[in-house]
């Protein structure tokens, strides 16, 4: 696939011209906080988009594969006085490792989706004990302070807005990545799993393969965006990857719309926008997040984007 | 010198494996109720652990109302059986409506989203509750060793009901047919069972376990709002060892897991303790991650 | 009087229809078969009887009563027993307790011990293997198992779906003796693919092909027609 022949819809590119303007229109650093955050999460979405929504892997430890790939990350950067942009790969290739492994038992055990969800959830919850576990490494629950990452234009924009514009791009890569994967042959192969797993492997598709590279580009994806999470934070804590963030990607996923290109976009903007809006509830945060998931998993499973879409079929059908 | 010595060891390590039982014992009781769900009923109910909670604050509440303690308790246990009941009649009536996988994931969001509903209600209306429950003697002393009575009698609540459990599982018709309802709807139905109706009673039996659950856990320690979520982490890595849809794997799970804590904390010290128990769930997950005893009740 | 009777049935799965404007009667005390091809129908019939099947159109009524639209578990608690062709055991627990959950609704419970040993009696082989699993047994003893258990709740009418199926055909001959023995007591239903057997047991034949009741009548008078020659003869080729 050569770069001529990359999917770019110009949509994505509009979204992202408004998100490069944001800064712009207001630079207050509380403001440029949140919009780091919606890219950011963006990423995850996406993500979860392959993981979840593409390949139909039900992982609940995509914050723990963030969190792994943050953690080792700074651990060999603060050990070994590395460079944490030379760091960040080894974050990355652990991370889609562990992913990679997580895919292949489950295929390879025939665990069904609810299995995998529990055995991924468990890993979470291995994950923190970890963490929490080897305090003489990750300084347990006050958490570690990460290393700093110089931002590329740090020094014309300020950290703030150059590691915004950095995730930006970052997230913009992401999405066209997406586009392109569900074109591609392995977008093609894990829909056909999608809809018939049976008939797909009659037919000579891998699935193992398929669902393994799935996970694993997904899984490299959280482990960057995960890095890039920690060092913009300036510190990893078993709280920063905990299980909210993972309910937070599903919500965002779910709402903006499982397996729609705009979907993540959509998503992160609308839930993180909940999110600030009731952040002077304190504790009762965690009880809207709880309501919002019963509504939207019981409701909205389609999510808006595919509404939206839907919406734009009809309309230019009947146009015509 | 050596003889004495080994002795020492041995009566030593005879206390701690039994402290293991008698704290895994709590570990199974805790995990025996989703398992119990979600074995029999179908739904992974991540909202256990607050039902845990919800059992120790109502105690509290209507103890310090001037309640007869033991008539508190009792109530605040039925009470978190009606929980449940209540959950599979009104939250997840729709869910049921969906079929196979889908069943089981929705249903896994919604009671994970239910957690999270309970958790921050009960943490925000009640902070700095905790619900414990005061042997009046310290240590009993059998055999020349010495157990704290706490933990003995948290062991014992949990023995008694998880034994009970199993008889009426085992023994009962109605147990039986609950049974006979997870193994074949069609031929359950055939024997004039009503499946929905062996289904609410599950959800009820698993509310009921929670709350036995948390009087265990208040008589060993304390019952926290806010750590409903850990509880409800515990209960599943007890269950995923032992097999998701086990009573009798939770059981058996729930001991060896407490015994190898307590060994390795004694031999090894906490940080080891850990790796090796979440070692044994990663082994576990790997080769039989259906869990030890998949079988079934 | 009819024990059962069937009118103008329409019933199928997801709303489709399977079956088309079924009339059927069951006489009390006799042993009524339904036969026909794969695909014919038969099944569907006898689970729309026991519930298991959505009706769009007409009337099932047992004993007088319309049992349209009960749930299948409360036809069990008036009287009717059924034996799928999968049977359907509890495969991990014991004989007994499969054939103790057969007496599960109040009018069969109060006669649970008794219905117990004589259902012993009638199997003997369930006897012996009371505290085996049920998973664990052959075919023919499954069978035998699933029967017992349908005798646990004292049904006045016992419907039994494709006895045959998987079966060594001594075995079924041997079943079927023991259930001529039955109709004394109790009104038998069955579906059967097998012809012989079923002309041999039944006191009246119902012929079924595309969901429709092709033809009807007692093992003699169809054995004249040629209509069901050529249905044999189909069955056969």
């Amino acid at each position: 696939m050569s770069l001529r022949s990359l999917y770019v819809p110009k949509p994505i590119l509009i979204f992202f011209a408004v998100f490069a303007i944001l800064p712009l229109i207001s630079s207050n650093p509380y403001h440029v906080r949140i919009f780091t955050i919606v890219v950011l999460y963006a990423s995850f979405v996406y993500a979860a988009n392959i993981i979840i929504g593409e390949s139909r892997q039900l992982f609940l430890c995509m914050s723990a594969l963030a969190g792994i790939s943050a953690y080792t990350s700074s651990i060999l950067s603060l050990s070994f006085g590395i460079n944490p942009w030379l760091t960040i790969p080894a974050g990355i290739l652990f991370s889609a490792a562990v992913g990679a492994l997580l895919s292949y038992v489950s295929i390879v055990r025939g665990l069904g989706e609810i299995f995998v969800a529990i055995v991924t959830l468990t890993f979470s919850l291995i994950f923190e004990n970890v963490i929490l576990g080897l305090r003489w490494l990750t300084m347990g629950e006050t958490g570690l302070v990460t290393p700093v990452l110089w931002w590329p234009f740090q020094e014309i924009a300020g950290k703030r807005v150059a590691s915004y514009y950095t995730i930006l791009i970052f997230t913009l890569l992401v999405s066209i990545l997406y586009a392109n994967l569900v074109r591609s042959r392995l977008g093609i192969a894990l829909r056909a799993i999608r809809s018939d797993r049976v008939s797909a492997e009659v037919v000579g598709i891998d699935v193992t393969r398929y669902n393994v590279i799935a996970a694993s580009i997904g899984s490299g994806i959280l482990a960057l965006g995960g890095a890039f999470y920690g060092y913009f934070n300036g510190m990893v804590s078993p709280g920063v990857f905990s299980l909210s963030v993972d309910i937070a990607i599903i919500l965002m996923l779910v709402l903006g719309g499982i397996r729609t290109l705009y979907g993540p976009l959509i998503g992160s903007v609308a839930i993180v926008f909940v999110l600030e809006t009731t952040r002077g509830l304190g504790q009762l945060t965690l009880t809207f997040l709880g309501i919002l998931l019963v509504v939207l998993i019981l409701t909205f499973r389609e999510g808006i984007s595919s509404i939206i879409q839907r919406a734009a079929v009809k309309l230019s059908g009947q146009g015509q | 010198m050596i003889h004495e010595t080994l002795q020492a060891i041995a009566g030593g390590m005879v206390e701690v494996v039994i402290d293991g039982i008698l704290f895994g014992l709590q570990l199974s009781l805790l995990a025996v109720g989703l398992v119990l769900i979600f074995g029999l009923g179908g739904i992974l109910n991540l909202a256990h652990g607050e039902f845990v909670i919800i059992t120790g604050i109502i105690s509290v509440v209507l103890i310090s109302s001037g309640w007869n303690p033991f008539i508190a308790i009792s109530a605040a246990i039925f009470l978190s059986g009606l929980l449940g009941l209540a959950l599979d009649r009104t939250v997840l009536r729709p869910v049921y409506k969906l079929k196979g996988e889908m069943e089981v994931l929705v249903g896994l969001f919604v009671t994970l989203g239910l957690a999270f509903i309970l958790e921050g209600i009960t943490s925000y209306l009640f902070p700095g509750f905790y619900f414990s429950v005061r042997i009046p003697v310290e240590t009993i002393n059998i055999m020349g060793l010495s157990f704290r009575a706490s933990a003995l009698v948290s062991g014992l609540i949990s023995f008694v009901s998880l034994y009970l459990l199993l008889i009426f599982l085992g023994r009962t018709m109605t147990g039986k047919a609950i049974r006979a309802a997870l193994q074949n709807q069609t031929g359950s139905r055939v024997c004039g069972i009503d499946v929905e109706r062996m289904r609410t009673l599950v959800f009820f039996l698993g509310g009921l376990m929670a709350g036995l659950a948390s009087l265990a856990k208040g008589v060993a320690s304390s019952v926290e709002p806010g750590s409903g979520l850990e509880l409800t982490s515990y209960a599943l890595i007890v269950g995923v060892v032992g097999g998701v849809r086990s009573v009798y794997g939770a059981m058996v799970a729930g001991v060896l897991l407490g015994v190898v804590n307590a060994i390795a904390s004694y031999l090894l010290g906490t940080y080891l303790t850990l790796i090796i128990l979440l070692g044994i769930v990663v082994v576990v997950i790997l080769y039989k991650p259906s869990g030890l005893f998949a079988g079934g009740v | 009087m009819d024990l059962l009777a069937v009118e103008g049935l329409r019933a199928g799965y997801k709303g489709l229809n399977v079956l088309w404007d079924v009339d059927l009667n069951v006489e009390k005390n006799t042993i009524v078969s339904v036969i026909g091809s794969n695909g014919s129908g038969k099944t569907t019939l006898l689970n729309a009887i026991m519930g298991f099947v959505e009706v769009n159109k007409g009337e099932i009524i047992f004993n007088g009563n319309k049992i349209t639209h009960l749930k299948p578990q409360e036809r069990v608690g008036l009287g009717i027993a059924y034996v799928p062709s999968e049977r359907e055991l509890f495969p991990e627990m014991t004989v007994e307790d499969n054939l103790m959950l057969g007496a599960y609704t109040p009018r069969a419970r109060k006669h649970l011990r008794e219905s117990l040993s004589q259902v012993y009696e009638f199997f003997p082989i369930l006897s012996e293997r009371r505290n085996q699993l049920a998973g664990t047994m052959s075919g023919g003893e499954q069978q035998m198992l699933a029967i017992g258990r349908a005798l646990m709740s004292r049904p006045e009418l016992l419907i039994l779906d494709e006895l045959s199926t998987g079966l060594a055909p001594a075995i079924t001959l041997r079943i079927y003796r023991k259930l001529e023995g039955l109709s004394e007591r109790m009104t038998v239903l069955l579906a059967e693919q097998n012809i012989h057997q079923a002309f041999m047991v039944s006191d009246y034949i119902y012929v079924m092909e595309n969901g429709k009741i092709i033809a009807s009548g007692s093992p003699d008078e169809l054995s004249e027609s040629s209509l069901i020659k050529s249905a044999y003869l189909g069955v056969k080729g």
